[in-house]
């Protein structure tokens, strides 16, 4: 019988700590290929920010599933999870989305890339021009005038 | 662990989408419809670039994100070239066929027939050539640019084509020998097979301008006249009749095909039928919601059906106005007392007008 959670400790770039449970730790491939080859106590990881990390260990926790203690497997219902997922990515300005997906990318929780790509791409659909995509993603143009007006010669259809 | 309190400000500048690792980028903009992908495009080099490269199509069916798009190509009899049109909606939320104006040199095409992004064009002739044709090309769709292909092995009118595991199947009338012939192209290798294959048809039975569907394996092919629908197995190369399937004058209004099973809309009727070939037997649909589209369909004197998702697009013209035309999207089910009811979801009248003599609507996915 394994009752007795085992835990990690996750050390950010920044030197914060967090302690998790192991079932945590293996929602991300890279840190269960981690905890597996190095069973040290402590993992530290130099590229996120302890900001990031909280963000990655607080998703993770809602992700995991459960062990209980009559041995059943379960997690959050499908509906709820969506929920809180909604919740999650409401709060974030998109400086935050871009470091959780780097994380998320590095760390290799396919879910919450996915979540977080998601969220851009939802950003990005309900720009109503590429003005407004230069403005909220905050991208200058790069483009010569000559140059922006073949693409815009190229794509002539797509505009009213 | 509790959620922090929002927007924590950190001294560092805030992260930009560009310091992204491509792929994500690619991830990302994998997941925006492709309507915006103009804007996308005007928006940085960097998106445009992204947004002409192969991955982020390849993402857009590993995410499956891919959408049907709906085009369709119009022919003028004077006009040089042929031209493209994009079925768009507008900021309105009226939708329109917007021609695609950067493609200029569409060459006329005869029988057209999609594969993925891909049309695939075959046959048709400007002013100055005999009737029959052995021009083949393809219209890519993703970056609205058209490719000439390898000549037909045989020249041919009156053609019509349709595909089936990785190789399209072109039928027509070859006027030099007097019969009815079908080439294969093998899309994958974007080449011609050497064989021509010789339909098992009744001499009496003229071609004509036929029609082509692809259900469970086989093509069905009917005759325009009173001709009987063939069946063709190409795995075992063998040639059959339907002649349940030939009940019905399918190819009139234009037939399309869902899930293996052949929707045909009877103009004249005003009637939307299906035709399992599992159970060989055809099945009339009972329309909920009629009045939206009899007001503009009294009189069709063209239509059109093409697969539009889980959907069916159905394209027409009235007599009354016949340089307009219009579209329908049409969904279906089947109903608890087992027959088979659709609904028009919208009806717009998507081209005011222009001149053309030939028309038509084609399914993309991209």
């Amino acid at each position: 019988m394994e009752n007795e959670k085992k835990m990690i400790t996750l050390k950010s770039s920044d030197d914060v700590t967090f302690e998790v449970e192991e079932a945590v730790v293996l929602e991300s491939q890279f840190l269960s290929h981690l905890v597996q080859d190095c069973p040290a106590p402590e993992h530290k990881i130099k590229e996120v920010t302890g900001k990031i990390l909280s963000k990655v260990v607080e998703y993770c926790e809602k992700h995991v599933v459960v062990v209980v203690d009559g041995g059943d497997s379960s997690s959050s219902s499908g509906d709820d999870l969506k929920k809180w997922d909604d919740k999650f990515i409401k709060e974030m300005d998109l400086s935050t989305v871009y470091d959780l997906i780097a994380a998320a990318n590095y760390l290799n929780i396919q879910a919450l890339l996915d979540l977080m790509c998601q969220r851009v791409a939802d950003v990005i659909t309900a720009c109503k021009d590429h003005k407004e995509i230069r403005e909220t993603l905050g991208i200058v143009s790069d483009y010569t005038a000559e140059e922006e007006a073949e693409v815009l010669k190229e794509n002539e259809w797509a505009f009213d | 662990m509790a959620s922090k309190s929002k927007n924590e400000q950190s001294s560092q500048p805030p992260s930009l989408i560009t310091s992204l690792p491509d792929d994500v980028m690619v991830d990302i903009l994998a997941r925006v419809p492709r309507q915006d992908y103009p804007a996308l495009s005007l928006a940085s080099k960097q998106f445009w670039s992204l947004i002409k490269s192969h991955e982020i199509y390849s993402r857009r069916s590993l995410l499956r994100c891919t959408e049907t798009c709906l085009y369709t190509i119009l022919s003028s009899r004077k006009a040089p070239n042929d031209r493209l049109y994009i079925l768009r909606q507008n900021a309105d939320g009226n939708r329109h066929l917007v021609h695609i104006s950067s493609l200029l040199d569409l060459p006329k095409g005869e029988s057209f027939v999609t594969v993925g992004s891909v049309i695939y064009g075959f046959g048709g002739r400007d002013d100055n050539e005999t009737l029959t044709s052995l021009r083949a090309f393809r219209i890519d769709c993703r970056s609205h640019t058209v490719q000439p292909l390898p000549n037909m092995p045989v020249a041919m009118t009156d053609t019509c084509a349709d595909f089936l595991d990785g190789k399209v199947y072109v039928v027509g009338y070859c006027s030099m020998k007097s019969e009815l012939m079908m080439v294969v192209f093998n899309t994958k290798t974007q080449m011609w097979e050497p064989r021509v294959i010789i339909p098992d048809t009744t001499p009496d039975e003229k071609w004509h301008y036929g029609y082509m569907a692809v259900m469970a394996n086989k093509i069905y092919m009917r005759r325009h006249d009173r001709g009987k629908s063939s069946v063709y197995e190409p795995k075992e190369n063998k040639w059959e009749k339907d002649d349940v399937l030939s009940s019905k004058k399918w190819y009139v209004g234009g037939a399309c095909v869902l899930d293996d099973v052949l929707y045909y809309y009877q103009r004249y009727m005003k009637c939307l039928y299906r035709y399992d070939p599992k159970e060989s037997r055809w099945e009339e649909f009972t329309c909920l919601r009629y009045s939206l589209l009899a007001e503009q369909m009294r009189r069709p004197c063209w239509t059109e059906t093409v697969r539009y998702g889980r959907n069916l697009a159905l394209y027409f013209r009235t007599k009354k106005d016949p340089q307009k035309i219009w579209c329908a999207v049409i969904s279906f089910k089947r109903s608890y007392v087992n027959d088979m009811r659709y609904t028009v979801e919208w009806c717009d009248q998507v081209l005011t007008g222009g001149k053309f003599t030939y028309v038509k609507c084609l399914s993309v996915m991209i």
